[in-house]
């Protein structure tokens, strides 16, 4: 096994201390730092995005492989920054819509996103409308939004209507989720988007951003 | 208030609870969005008494204040973790107040938002703390048993313990479930038989399952029951949600009626279930025809 299938086998297995290992050996070995990125770490964690939308792993997995996926990103990411080649997949903006402080399913859409090379920024739990239109106008290019109570997830329609009123339809995507929308409720409310599970939001957003 | 609940389950009668005050609140007063829902109860005693008051007429046995999301963590994301002690106090003397002599409120205690180590940061301490500075108001306020839910089975496990270190309250532990492509399991990946035989080792004196989306398909309820079976022989517990939301004529509504639920009941409670009702997009109806369900199961 060479080196980069190594850091994306002992990603996938969660183990940080030996991605971090890795990275450094790979870096030794005269790899570049986007190689081992795109071909060791994201390569891993597109692995375990795919496991658990299989439900084959579930949310331990998952964060472990963050963790070891953070512990490898410590090594490259001042090596990739000062190259300044390296460039994101996109940049996702993700929050709980208002009222909603459910967390868990949000996490891991951004862990599995940042996990596939994009960028991204976690707004938190609660977020009212203008931090989603915000989050836009600072650059991001999909808004997610996870809500899961039906009281809450009335608090979709009025962001991606704020969106659109900035003048920003079109050019930021907007993605839902939660254990309660659907797809039919997804398009019922003018969302660009929507993923069942973690693993999925990657193909959407990819297809989003004409990345697919 | 009678102490009699576990006494009464092990004689095999059949009662009914309901965990999400919200969708009541919603469905029957229109509660607005804003703002965390304890703060919203002690802001409007009388909508929440009234509400609960119509629960128990429709045949509900045992209550419940909407504590589900008063650990620190959650709190904290609404700046107000400094009232902790009066949020959860104040809704328990409110419910208090408005529950029949035969009838029960159990303490909700609810997820942290945080993780156990190594998958999140917490430490078994920091959580042992989050539910303990629950379980003290919900005393003073005068419970008569607990229930907790919580995600991870080791973290209920962990509830289990505070309660026990406390009072000698019955409690009820219940892992939230989800119908997944390997079979029923928790968000952790621990499936129902599992689950219910680790929380009987933890003392848990009746094991559950709610919400998640053990409702559908339907009868995804029924199997999570069978399978908590499978792992102990305490009394169960089982109130799944009324499924995935619909958006229908600008209301958001989840589609299982209640005949479709009370249907359902009579089975769950054969294969072992003391304790059943509704949980998320469960309305008074649903516990209503539920209760004449399961009392007629008597």
């Amino acid at each position: 096994m060479d080196t980069l299938q190594a850091i994306a086998e002992n990603l996938k297995e969660g183990q940080a201390a030996k991605v971090k290992e890795l990275t450094q050996a790979a870096l030794d070995e005269g790899i570049s730092p986007d190689d081992v990125l795109d071909n060791g770490l994201i390569a891993g964690m597109t692995v375990v995005g795919k496991l658990f939308k299989e439900n084959e792993v579930f949310l331990p997995e998952v964060m472990m492989s963050a963790k070891a996926m953070d512990a490898g990103m410590a090594v490259l990411e001042p090596l990739l920054l000062k190259s300044g080649k390296h460039e994101s997949k996109g940049k996702v903006a993700l929050g709980t819509v208002q009222g909603d402080v459910h967390s868990i399913g949000k996490n891991l859409v951004g862990i599995v996103l940042k996990g596939a090379g994009f960028e991204v920024t976690d707004l938190g739990v609660n977020i009212p409308t203008e931090k989603f239109v915000e989050a836009a106008q600072n650059g991001a290019q999909i808004i997610g939004m996870s809500a899961l109570l039906t009281t809450t997830m009335q608090h979709m329609q009025p962001v991606i209507d704020a969106l659109e009123k900035a003048g920003l339809k079109g050019r930021v995507k907007t993605m839902i989720g939660g254990c309660i929308v659907t797809q039919e409720y997804a398009d019922s409310i003018g969302a660009d988007g929507y993923a069942p599970d973690a693993g999925s939001a990657v193909d959407k957003a990819k297809e989003l951003l004409g990345l697919a | 208030m009678a102490r009699d609940f576990l006494e009464r389950i092990r004689k095999g009668e059949v009662l009914v609870a309901y965990g999400p005050i919200h969708t009541l609140l919603e469905q029957e007063v229109g509660r607005n969005l804003e703002g965390h829902l304890s703060e919203w109860i002690v802001n409007h005693p009388d909508e929440f008494q009234s509400v609960t008051a119509r629960y128990y007429a429709a045949g509900g046995d045992v209550g419940t204040p909407g504590t589900q999301g008063n650990a620190r963590p959650r709190l904290k994301d609404f700046g107000l973790e400094d009232r902790l002690y009066e949020l959860t106090l104040k809704q328990v003397q409110l419910i208090k107040e408005v529950t029949p002599e035969n009838c029960y409120v159990m303490g909700h205690i609810g997820m942290t938002s945080r993780f156990l180590e190594p998958v999140g940061d917490a430490t078994p301490d920091e959580l042992y703390k989050y539910y303990s500075e629950q379980i003290v108001p919900m005393l003073e306020g005068g419970v008569d048993l607990f229930i907790i839910s919580e995600n991870d089975t080791e973290e209920i496990v962990i509830a289990i313990k505070a309660v026990r270190d406390h009072c000698d309250l019955p409690v009820i532990a219940q892992n939230l479930f989800y119908a997944t492509k390997t079979g029923i399991k928790t968000i952790m990946g621990v499936d129902a038989k599992t689950a219910s035989a680790r929380l009987q080792e933890a003392g848990a004196d009746i094991i559950g399952a709610s919400c998640g989306d053990i409702d559908r398909p339907i009868g995804t309820a029924l199997t999570t029951v069978k399978e908590m079976r499978q792992g102990c022989d305490k009394p169960l517990s089982i109130r799944p949600d009324a499924g995935l939301a619909q958006l229908i004529d600008g209301k958001i509504v989840q589609p299982v009626s209640p005949e479709e639920m009370a249907k359902e009941a009579p089975g769950w409670i054969a294969a072992g279930a003391s304790l059943v009702g509704g949980c998320c997009g469960t309305s008074l109806e649903h516990i209503k025809l539920i209760s004449t369900a399961a009392k007629g199961k008597k």
